[in-house]
């Protein structure tokens, strides 16, 4: 079926799913029709084609290990992944789970990371005691005051202060505020903290570029910026340290830490499918409890004694890509005490994020049941507790709302929401949609190769910003696309999601 | 002989995610109200044709994201603008306060020729919520506000009934005109300047 000058614009994705294009189409129309009239572009999808239940479970060996996620990708790429194994593929695609992990192994892995974001969910409970309990934190419409303001003023002379001692430490720890009042210096910490996380944390597949500092002190600047570029990244997870607070107990040796990376090079049939290696994590350690200073709470025993983890449990966290890496952010992780400026900050983003949720996909039957919207708010909540560098941002909710629909437990949906905002995240902070930008801009040379009528157009009508597409790229289609057709559309661009951007492959 | 064309009016709305600004567009534009609208994400825009002293306008309103973190495009979106709608919701405090802030970083990015008397209207919405018992802002602090800015007009408004709306369009409207410049109120089609000297555009349609 072509996407071209005919009248029939659809997206045949098999039997069971068919992506109307004529949402996007229609936008196309506005810009000129002109430019489709040509389209090389066919895309072909069959149902035989779509990864099936049977075809999924022969791709496991006895101890449940993949040995031919290749085989499932290729039929994912070109036909979906039936609704019935959905829950369980996608953990794969987003890399939850490294391909050598046994079936024991991840049902070890998930009772940790559940049992972990009950704990997250308790921490965010003694903030705001609506979180965890299926029903939202606000009533939309009330009455709501911003309770940072008396903070963030105490919190600018604060800074202030501490720039003048030129106290770096106190500077981070005050500064998980996120608003705009932040003085520069304090801005400058608060990124240098949350990069540290991101660059934990690259997607790819050159094996050869995984060039791995075994202490991992100093290799933490470098993959971001150098692997995205070349377009060839890697899952690893390390876990490294800013200061070197943390002893070398904390650094433990995972034989199997291996990490499933594939990349589709703008073909199917080439998909090429690796497991790096990466013989050690650094280890934070468990000291990642989150103290805070919770004004109207007293819950000592959960603030100050977190149970230790025993090493079996830290280690099974650690091992895959688990949700730690963004629990520990470089203020938390210090030892450092939330401040009331963190707690606020926090409660006044819990608002903003009832705000957006009531109104996320609100027409499916599934979201008339407050609770399915209270998974979603707590999940957020969550996140943007462990991540004050991104907290929470426009289209993150878009983003969740399938993961919420897809997986019974809030913890997975949290685990796969989270991997998905490791490639997506740089969307979403306070330094604006970055990433979108530059894919445009890329978008814009891919035209320019690839559809060079459209290009002449779009160059002669001023549109080389493509902004149009904006939304598009900032939450994955999905308001273009019913939510069933984003869900396809999301299957079928897997592979670019995981590895690198590539929008326009078919 | 100069033909009229039809002059297209761009009006930007400015606002806190969660305030009405989709609301309010949709409710001039399309008499709609819905509580299923989404977070507006980038900018989306729609147009109404506008009738002013036998002249027929098209107004094109932007509606823009709420979240700071999208004002990056902002300087995309605020090109060109007649005239600056600012929105807050008068049950959130916050939304009030952040009024300032908009119009500051409205007037960096578009950077109008006249910044001093660049037209901004502003709406005070979510009248109806609870009756007016939940509202933390007096209708009094809002207009000393607008007051202290220029003398910015003020209305109250309430999306979902369609209150008030109508009347503060016109206004924003009215304001947009009034800040087009003169020379650029009538375009004509064809230019016979009869020895002007200039070049002139080449006559006739451009198709």
């Amino acid at each position: 079926m072509s996407c071209g000058v005919e009248e029939e614009k659809q997206w045949s994705c098999g039997k069971t799913a068919t992506v109307n294009l004529q949402k996007v189409s229609s936008i196309v129309r506005d810009i000129g029709d002109p430019c489709l009239s040509q389209s090389p572009i066919k895309v072909v999808i069959t149902v035989n084609r779509m990864l099936k239940p049977d075809k999924w479970q022969a791709m496991f060996d006895g101890e449940g290990k993949v040995f031919s996620f290749r085989k499932a990708l290729k039929l994912i790429v070109l036909g979906g992944v039936d609704p019935s194994i959905r829950s369980e593929v996608w953990e794969f695609l987003l890399g939850c789970y490294a391909l050598s992990t046994t079936a024991e192994y991840r049902r070890r892995l998930r009772t940790a990371r559940r049992e972990h974001y009950r704990d997250l969910i308790k921490q965010c409970q003694s903030m705001h005691s609506s979180v965890g309990t299926g029903s939202l934190a606000y009533v939309v419409g009330s009455k709501v005051m911003d309770v940072r303001t008396s903070c963030k003023n105490d919190q600018e002379k604060q800074t202030k202060k501490e720039r003048s001692t030129s106290n770096d430490n106190n500077i981070v720890g005050k500064c998980c505020d996120r608003s705009i009042t932040c003085t520069e210096a304090a801005n400058v910490s608060q990124r240098e903290s949350s990069d540290d996380w991101v660059d934990l944390v690259s997607l790819g597949a050159d094996t050869d570029n995984a060039s791995y500092d075994p202490f991992g002190q100093q290799n933490c600047s470098s993959p971001k910026y150098g692997r995205e570029s070349d377009g060839s990244h890697y899952v690893t997870d390390s876990r490294i340290e800013n200061g070197d607070k943390h002893s070398a107990q904390h650094k433990l040796r995972f034989e199997d830490d291996r990490m499933h990376s594939f990349h589709v090079n703008n073909n199917a049939n080439l998909v090429i499918e690796s497991n790096d290696q990466h013989p050690l994590a650094t280890l934070h350690g468990m000291d990642y409890e989150i103290e805070f200073a919770s004004p109207d709470e007293d819950e000592p025993e959960f603030l100050s004694s977190n149970p230790i983890y025993d090493a079996k449990m830290v280690d099974q966290l650690k091992i895959s890509d688990v949700p730690q890496p963004a629990m520990i952010n470089a203020s938390i992780s210090q030892g450092l005490p939330a401040s009331e400026d963190r707690v606020s900050e926090w409660l006044w983003t819990l608002h903003r994020i009832v705000v957006d949720v009531v109104r996320t996909d609100s027409h499916l039957e599934f979201y008339e049941d407050t609770r399915n919207l209270a998974r979603m708010s707590d999940i957020l909540a969550v996140y943007a507790w462990v991540d004050p560098a991104t907290g929470y941002c426009q289209g993150m909710s878009d983003l969740l709302s399938p993961f919420v629909v897809i997986f019974e437990d809030n913890a997975d949906a949290f685990w796969c929401f989270e991997m998905l905002l490791r490639r997506m995240r740089e969307n979403f902070q306070i330094e604006g949609p970055t990433r979108v930008m530059k894919q445009l801009r890329e978008l814009w040379h891919i035209l320019e190769v690839s559809e060079r009528e459209m290009f002449a157009y779009l160059s002669k009508i001023g549109a080389e910003s493509l902004h149009f597409a904006f939304r598009m790229l900032l939450v994955l289609f999905r308001r273009e696309l019913s939510f069933n057709e984003a869900l396809s559309m999301w299957e079928v661009c897997a592979p670019c999601f995981i590895s690198h951007y590539c929008l326009l492959s078919s | 002989m100069a033909s009229r064309r039809r002059m297209l009016l761009k009006v930007i709305i400015l606002g806190d995610s969660g305030v009405g600004k989709t609301s309010l567009m949709n409710q001039y534009v399309n008499h709609k109200f819905s509580n299923q609208y989404k977070a507006t994400i980038g900018a989306d825009f729609l147009t109404k044709e506008v009738q002013f002293e036998d002249r027929l306008f098209t107004l094109q309103i932007w509606d823009t994201a709420g979240q700071e973190r999208f004002q990056s495009l902002g300087v995309a979106f605020y090109r060109g603008a007649d005239c600056c709608v600012l929105v807050y919701d008068v049950n959130v405090l916050k939304s009030f306060e952040n009024l300032n802030h908009w119009r500051e970083e409205f007037l960096i990015q578009a950077s109008p020729s006249d910044p001093e008397n660049f037209p901004f209207v502003v709406l005070g919405n979510k009248v109806d919520v609870d009756g007016g018992n939940s509202r933390v802002i007096s209708k009094k602090k809002a207009k000393a506000w607008c007051a202290s800015k220029g003398n910015i007009p003020y209305f109250e408004t309430s999306a979902k009934e369609g209150f008030n709306v109508e009347a503060a369009f016109q206004c924003i409207a009215k304001n947009a005109l009034k800040n087009e410049p003169e020379e650029e109120m009538y375009l004509p089609d064809t230019i016979d300047m009869g020895g002007g000297g200039r070049q002139q555009r080449s006559t006739g349609c451009e198709c």
